[in-house]
């Protein structure tokens, strides 16, 4: 099972195992990784699944959608260039050991 | 689990439930339960259409819209056969590519930064409805404060001017909408007399003119001004905010009351950390379900857990069957704010899922959240009375006794 490594604002880490096919945002909450909301249950409609992805892995993720794109304008904290609302992001083998930071809020 | 081929598929059973008689709309908890008992698919000859109601089946088919379209209407009606008597809405009623057209739109217009930027004038209006219901202490938790709460709030963030009479317009119009999405019954009919009455008013409101700046109604006109949206949509998609955005808020609001003035130890938790404000109207939401089915065409033949529906048919989701089905809930009729809620159905899935979800949820963890900083006690005075609608669950009236704290 691949696995995902959230590094918090006060730069404590948490591994969690992922489903292959299951989202970030989804692993997140099913291991109460203290930080992400998803609160719309992965439907990009409330922006509160904010993640800084790790450089290492900006490029090996699949690509942001428009409907993501708007969103991401949406987050509390300010969006960077690796910013993205992990609801998108499909877990596979080949994403194990994907490393991301979690912004200070989600509302 | 769903199929789209299988072996030798079951016929759905047929059942004569009547889920829209009045005492089944009261209390549907037993049919819901005879729903699933039957499989994950039934067929009701009264109304010709196919049922669902297990979260298993529910939870993933109102996502597949590639299977499951919203294109023959989310009500009882399919609204594409000849002689249909409402227009189909502009964004429940489409799919994509048209659906992800509309609802960029309509998202751009209430963002989540535009929704957030009404926080301080939501708290504020509930400091103010709080205050002066504690004068009297003995209150209706349904119409002098929920529906009260959401009518303050909810038609200024559109940009409508509210007074006492256009406060029972919208909720007129919002059943209205839901009787609607139910068969064409003696209590559609008279919902639809008494709605006459208002339609000049109606037609109105909801042009450029009569909608304030800055509100979400306006920024729908803005988007046409930019050309990002098509001129006939923004009156259809005004209508949509106020027909989707506020029975319903103010439905979860009231429920949530109830279960809290039902479960004291709950509303002790509240108390105690009012960063439970979300997750009490959240699980409220689950266990009300204010809007109870959603319709569904299906596209082609679907195998449905061992169960053939054929293909052009209407298919109503039971949310509220889903919502408390014990194979996926534990203690499903519990009312637990600290329970996961993840994979209630109450605001949908996918991409339909309710655009307005972000606003319900402002609104109701700021009155929650001052409810639960001034009241130290919520009691339930008097049985509860439920308005009886087609589709939407809701309390008609909820004595209550407000304690200051």
């Amino acid at each position: 099972m691949p696995k995902i490594i959230f590094t918090d604002a006060e730069a404590s880490s948490t591994e969690v195992e992922a489903a292959s096919g299951e989202s970030v945002m989804l692993a997140a909450l099913g291991a109460h990784v203290k930080g992400i909301l998803g609160e719309c249950g992965g439907s990009l409609a409330c922006a509160t699944c904010h993640v800084y992805v790790d450089d290492a892995w900006t490029d090996k993720l699949p690509s942001v959608s428009d409907l993501e794109n708007e969103m991401l304008d949406a987050t509390v904290c300010e969006r960077r260039p690796n910013s993205r609302l992990c609801c998108q992001i499909e877990m596979s083998e080949a994403l194990d050991g994907l490393t991301v930071r979690l912004p200070a809020a989600q509302i | 689990m769903i199929d789209a081929i299988a072996d030798n598929p079951r016929q759905a059973p047929e059942l004569t439930i009547d889920p829209y008689a009045e005492d089944v709309l009261d209390s549907p908890y037993a049919m819901h339960a005879a729903m699933r008992q039957a499989g994950p698919v039934a067929f009701l000859p009264k109304y010709d259409m196919y049922v669902m109601g297990r979260h298993r089946d529910v939870h993933p088919a109102i996502k597949d819209w590639n299977t499951f379209s919203s294109t023959g209407g989310s009500g009882v009606a399919d609204i594409r056969k000849p002689g249909n008597w409402r227009p189909a809405s502009a964004i429940v009623e489409v799919d994509p590519p048209r659906h992800t057209y509309v609802r960029s739109a309509m998202q751009k217009a209430m963002s989540p930064q535009l929704i957030r930027s009404w926080r301080e004038t939501f708290a504020k209006e509930a400091e103010r409805l709080v205050d002066e219901l504690l004068q009297r202490e003995y209150v209706d938790g349904v119409y002098d404060l929920a529906e009260q709460y959401i009518s303050t709030t909810f038609p200024p963030a559109l940009g409508l001017e509210i007074t006492p009479e256009t406060r029972d317009n919208l909720f007129l119009l919002g059943a209205l909408n839901f009787d609607a999405q139910g068969p064409k019954n003696d209590r559609y009919e008279a919902t639809q007399k008494r709605a006459d009455e208002i339609m000049p008013w109606h037609d109105a409101m909801m042009r450029r003119e009569n909608l304030l700046p800055g509100g979400f109604g306006d920024r729908l006109y803005q988007a046409v001004d930019t050309g990002e949206l098509e001129p006939e949509l923004a009156p259809l998609l005004v209508r949509s905010f106020l027909r989707g955005g506020l029975d319903t808020t103010s439905s979860a609001i009231s429920a949530a009351l109830w279960y809290l003035a039902m479960n004291p130890a709950q509303y002790a938790l509240l108390r105690d950390d009012p960063a439970q404000a979300r997750p009490a109207l959240e699980e409220a939401m689950r266990l009300e379900t204010p809007i109870q089915t959603v319709g569904r065409l299906t596209l082609c033949d679907v195998t449905v857990d061992g169960t053939r529906i054929p293909a052009d048919r209407k298919v109503m989701m039971f949310l509220a069957s889903a919502n408390r089905d014990p194979d996926f809930w534990d203690r499903p009729d519990d009312y637990d704010m600290t329970r996961s809620r993840l994979g209630h159905v109450a605001l949908g899935n996918g991409i339909h899922m309710c655009i307005g979800q972000m606003i319900a949820r402002l609104e109701g963890e700021c009155i929650l959240t001052e409810i639960a900083r001034r009241v130290s006690a919520i009691s339930l005075e008097g049985a509860p009375v439920r308005r009886i609608n087609n589709v939407l669950r809701s309390l008609k009236h909820l004595p209550l006794r407000l304690k200051a704290a």
